[in-house]
């Protein structure tokens, strides 16, 4: 589904040069539930934007579904993020003045998908997504694994096949963190969504069925961990974020 | 909905910003419509007042415009009869009278001397409707039928009555029924004077006019300074003022046989039109003016808006919205304000230019000198109105364009470091 070959990234400081990425390769088989793990400045975030298609690597190429991103126009990347990836960010990045519903519904609006239909898939995701009641609520009035919730049924919403995610738990606690990395995994198996997530918390790698370890912007380490994310998938079914629909405050 | 709503966000967010510009687009609006009333009314007053006593056009006697003293009787006209029955042959005439207008001196009992403009007309004037229709004691000119009078020489002849105005009278301590002595040089000139019965007295709203003015009968003019059928000018209006040019270049041989010229309405006015038309560009400068620092106000405000938001769009941007439709985002935001402090601008604007139509502004002797009468009436126009009303709101699209290109411009990843 997305094959990143020798991906390179430069920013400029000043007169100075800065690599964020240096040759990155890798390919992404669909229903992969990717970590991308590393210390702070080692190109995790940099490289979720290349392959969320929000920005362009300096050199290398990434084909997405069999096409260079580099040859997209600036709208076919735009309707290519719209219809084939979803976003979680780590600040949950809701539109304050719309409720919860609205968020989950935007993409749908800019699809233009007809009003009926966009309601039932708003309504099929508050469900699978355990926000309940509270739908009608605008992101401040939401905790923040709730309003992490509206982030990713947001994101799922359109049926992406990719979903990124940049450290969607670093601002929650550790167990709201936990129980929405559950209801990725969950709906990883459940709708077939790829995930890549970066993180740098070792404690939630348990969930993902591959690792791909960066330092100073290249990969380090690429292993799948199948077995492991056998075990924690039957674990992870009977301790369903259901159980915990509204989450904590950070 | 849903986008619309986000793009008022910024609005509710920010009261006080709101409220800034909606203040800046409304202020300059209301300016705008202030100084549109002016111009209006200039033009109003110069139409109105200008030309109905001007006329749409004058035939003067030839080299008037030659002479040092405009009240000299050099170039005054002796076929007077031949010229308005000339005038009168025209299909384009509406109307057409001649004038005999001269100075004369007036010797106060306590022996001060006051030059006064006389003016020799017809009873039944219609270039002067400010003096007859301002008429505050007395009467107007009467005519021979109104007395049964011969026209003879000699107080109390409807022939020697004169108006004065109600300053004049009260400056010179008269009445109506006091009599006038007024002295003047004739046509050779040598000296005449004539005892006068004041018949009426007037008031309009040009003090200068008034406290300079003396209306006598024509033919008593005539007598007095001894140019029998005479006249200084022969005022005619048209059917149509747009006519004028034509008409007088039609005329223009025949007049001049005459010994007349023929002058339309443009080429006497040559001055106050262009003053008029000063005052447009004067209107256009300072709307000019104000759209620009309203812009920029407009823009400041907006772009603070914009930062505020940027992560917003950023996000907006990453999960599928194309740049055009956030750039109209930020376009809808600078439009809303634009067309809300606009209407805002107008609302409080055409009270105000209705109230100085209905009762005036008293500019003095400013527009006095202009001719124009002290107090000066406003002009509302719903067209001029309207297109504040659309500058405004274009001045605050404007203003927005240049946060909506900054928004279109900077990348997703910037948008989101926000």
């Amino acid at each position: 589904m997305l094959d990143v070959q020798n991906v390179s990234k430069n920013y400029t400081l000043g007169k100075t040069l800065i690599p964020a990425l240096r040759g990155v390769s890798f390919t992404l088989e669909q229903g992969q539930f990717v970590s991308i793990m590393g210390p702070s400045g080692c190109g995790k975030t940099t490289l979720l934007n290349i392959l969320g298609c929000i920005d362009q690597p300096s050199d290398g190429r990434v084909l997405f579904r069999g096409t260079d991103i580099r040859n997209l126009t600036d709208n076919q990347r735009t309707d290519t993020r719209l219809d084939q990836i979803g976003f979680i960010f780590q600040s949950f990045n809701l539109v304050p003045v719309l409720t919860a519903a609205e968020n989950i519904e935007l993409p749908l609006v800019l699809a233009k998908v007809p009003k009926q239909q966009r309601k039932a898939r708003v309504q099929e995701l508050v469900e699978l997504v355990g926000l309940g009641d509270f739908v009608k609520h605008k992101p401040d009035e939401l905790s923040g694994g709730q309003r992490q919730r509206v982030a990713i049924a947001r994101a799922l919403v359109n049926r992406p096949t990719l979903i990124i995610a940049d450290e969607p738990t670093a601002n929650l606690d550790s167990e709201t963190g936990e129980a929405i990395l559950q209801a990725m995994a969950r709906l990883n198996r459940q709708e077939g969504v790829s995930f890549i997530f970066s993180t740098h918390n070792p404690d939630i790698l348990q969930y993902a069925t591959r690792h791909i370890r960066l330092k100073d912007g290249l990969v380090v380490e690429d292993q799948l961990v199948d077995q492991v994310a056998d075990s924690l998938a039957s674990q992870s079914s009977s301790q369903s974020i259901d159980q915990n629909p509204q989450g904590s405050t950070p | 909905m849903m986008l619309i709503k986000m793009t008022l966000w910024g609005l509710v967010q920010h009261p006080r910003r709101t409220a800034l510009i909606l203040f800046s687009v409304a202020i300059s609006v209301f300016f705008m419509e202030i100084f549109a009333g002016m111009g209006q009314g200039i033009r109003t007053n110069f139409f109105q007042n200008i030309l109905a006593e001007g006329g749409h056009g004058q035939i003067r006697g030839a080299g008037w415009q030659d002479q040092y003293d405009p009240r000299s009787l050099g170039s005054a006209l002796t076929q007077t009869t031949d010229l308005v029955d000339l005038l009168r042959s025209q299909p384009e005439l509406a109307y057409a009278e001649p004038l005999l207008e001269y100075g004369s001196v007036f010797i106060t009992p306590e022996n001060y001397t006051i030059v006064l403009n006389t003016i020799g007309v017809q009873a039944d004037t219609r270039v002067f409707p400010k003096v007859t229709s301002g008429m505050v004691s007395g009467s107007f000119l009467p005519t021979a039928n109104d007395h049964g009078g011969s026209g003879n020489a000699g107080p109390g002849n409807t022939s020697d009555q004169a108006v004065i105005s109600r300053a004049l009278g009260d400056f010179l301590n008269l009445e109506v029924g006091d009599l006038i002595r007024l002295i003047t040089e004739d046509f050779r000139g040598a000296p005449r004077s004539r005892t006068f019965t004041i018949g009426g007295m007037f008031s309009t709203d040009s003090r200068e006019f008034d406290t300079s003015t003396v209306f006598v009968p024509l033919e008593a003019a005539r007598t007095m300074v001894r140019i029998p059928n005479g006249a200084t000018q022969i005022r005619f209006t048209l059917t149509d003022r747009g006519l004028a040019p034509g008409f007088t270049e039609h005329l223009a041989a025949q007049v001049q046989q005459h010994d007349g010229s023929i002058h339309h309405w443009r080429d006497l006015n040559e001055g106050m039109l262009m003053l008029v038309d000063m005052t447009d560009v004067f209107i256009w400068v300072f709307n000019l003016i104000m759209m620009i620092v309203a812009a920029t106000v407009i823009t400041n405000a907006i772009l603070m808006n914009v930062f505020d938001r940027m992560g917003e769009f950023g996000t907006l941007r990453a999960i599928g919205m194309r740049k055009a439709k956030v750039f109209g985002m930020v376009l809808l935001e600078g439009s809303f304000l634009g067309v809300l402090g606009s209407l805002l601008g107008v609302a409080i604007g055409i009270p105000v230019i209705l109230y100085f139509q209905e009762h005036g502004l008293d500019f003095g002797e400013v527009s006095e000198s202009l001719g124009m009468g002290s107090m000066f009436n406003f002009g509302f126009s719903p067209a001029r109105s309207l297109a504040d009303f659309v500058a405004g709101s274009l001045t605050a699209l404007l203003g927005s364009l240049y946060a909506g290109i900054l928004v279109f411009r900077t990348s997703i990843v910037d948008a989101l470091k926000d």
